[in-house]
């Protein structure tokens, strides 16, 4: 695979009261094509990745908005899998400069939360779950459920919980773009309410808005990153018809895939941005994407026995999580520590729902 | 939960109700969605009925632990809308589970 990543944008996640969904939109594409220092015409097509705009927005169709930006009017199309939305449309957009259909394309993830009650932002959530085998639950009651039997099988601690959550708010104070500056203590995270026991209210990634974005190209580039290889797996849409609930099988699947693609292997990976939508699904995650061994994660990840920099952003805990921005804003932010020379090689993992869909991307620096 | 949902729901009761299984995973909540917030806190549980998985709220005050042995039972699984009827559907509860 010979794709750059020719241009980046990550606005900043939060509560934004004074921006649309149609303002972050914007704000992405007109941000990106800056970054890129592309003339519009260059961009081919667009891939938007979003989950819930129309329940959160009561807007759909969002390939038009994004088109209609450009005064040419390219391709667009919006791409849903979930909170792997992002990390899907890298994929589709990949595979659309792999065919050759195109040579540059954009890839704007957005999502607009804050405009509803929590609950209601819950029971939009919860859609992504199985509607016919799941009903009475919410994401964090599901990842609760992975927590319970993670701690009963492999004698993970709450401990261990909070000091997941406790390194990614570290990490997030040097990520101006981030939700959260705030540093949090063990303490703090044991002590905020309940939502799903064992997972507490500081266990649990915000609801955001936010807008991410980034140009993919086959065309020569003076930027040096370059998406190396990415793979996606798939599992039961429902925990309940899976043989095992202590891993997410999508991820290895999808990680097996991608380093083959990327011809590269895990002992080389330095930094992993890993979706942590609650605290056990970054421990999950070290594991079935083979940086430790079942059961080895939650002791290890936060130390410096760790093989890889986890979440250097803050992950969806501390930087935010607007659905569709997260899996593109992974891409763009390790885009830019490989820039910067921090990093050479690096790893975005993505995940919808419980586990169903998983999107793993690799990136390196070439020259 | 749509009402379209909710009458198909009904051709698996007769499957289920007043078996007994086993719970393989659990969850408290104390949070919940629109549809369920006035009946936090709550039980989420995953068990095992002759080999079969089933995902099922728990019964009202009720905890339950890895192991269980639970039996389902018919319960209010939503608030009531004043545009609806009373939304009963399968939970599982461990009174009369051992008996």
């Amino acid at each position: 695979m010979h794709i750059k990543v020719a241009g980046t944008y990550i606005g900043k996640f939060g509560e934004l009261w004074e921006q649309s969904l149609s303002d972050l939109l914007k704000e992405g594409l007109r941000e990106v094509v800056k970054d890129a220092q592309l003339p519009e015409e260059a961009i081919e097509a667009i891939f938007v990745a979003n989950k819930a705009a129309g329940s959160f927005n009561e807007q759909r169709h969002l390939g038009a908005l994004a088109s209609e930006q450009f005064a040419y009017q390219p391709p667009a199309m919006r791409i849903e899998g979930a909170c792997a939305s992002g990390g899907l449309a890298v994929a589709a957009a990949a595979q659309a400069l792999m065919s050759g259909l195109y040579q540059t394309v954009l890839v704007v993830g957005v999502e607009k939360m804050t405009d509803v009650s929590s609950a209601v932002a819950s029971a939009i959530l919860a859609t992504a779950a199985s509607r016919e085998k799941e009903y009475g639950s919410t994401f964090p009651a599901l990842y609760s459920v992975l927590a319970n039997y993670h701690m009963h099988h492999f004698g993970t601690t709450r401990r261990q919980l909070s000091e997941v959550v406790v390194q990614n708010h570290a990490h997030a104070l040097n990520n101006p773009q981030a939700q959260f500056h705030k540093a949090l203590t063990v303490e703090q995270v044991e002590a905020s309410p309940l939502v799903a026991d064992p997972l507490r209210l500081l266990d649990c990634s915000p609801i955001s808005d936010g807008v991410a974005a980034v140009i993919l190209t086959t065309r020569e580039c003076s930027r040096q990153t370059t998406l190396l290889g990415f793979g996606q797996g798939q599992d039961t849409l429902a925990l309940m018809d899976r043989a095992d609930l202590g891993s997410l099988q999508a991820t290895t699947r999808a990680a097996k895939q991608a380093l083959a693609r990327a011809g590269v292997t895990r002992q080389q990976i330095q930094a992993a941005e890993v979706h942590d939508c609650f605290s056990i699904a970054e421990i999950l995650a070290a594991e079935d994407l083979g940086f430790f061994a079942k059961g080895e994660a939650a002791g290890n990840l936060t130390t410096d026995r760790s093989p890889v920099i986890f979440n250097p952003s803050g992950g969806l805990k501390a930087c935010g999580h607007p659905v569709g921005a997260t899996g593109v804003k992974q891409i763009a932010f390790l885009s830019r520590e490989i820039e910067s020379g921090r990093f050479d090689l690096a790893l975005a993992h993505n995940v919808g729902g419980s586990g169903a869909t998983a999107v793993v991307s690799i990136l390196g620096k070439t020259t | 939960m749509l009402i379209t949902e909710y009458w198909r729901s009904h051709q698996n009761w007769s499957k289920y109700l007043g078996k007994r299984g086993q719970v393989v995973a659990s969850s408290h909540m104390e949070v919940a969605a629109s549809d369920q917030v006035s009946l936090t806190p709550y039980s989420y549980v995953l068990v095992d009925i002759d080999g079969e998985r089933l995902s099922l709220m728990g019964g009202v005050g009720e905890d339950f632990a890895i192991g269980d042995q639970v039996m389902v039972v018919l319960r209010k699984i939503k608030k009531e809308a004043p545009s609806e009827v009373l939304t009963y559907g399968l939970k599982v509860t461990k009174k009369g589970a051992n008996g």
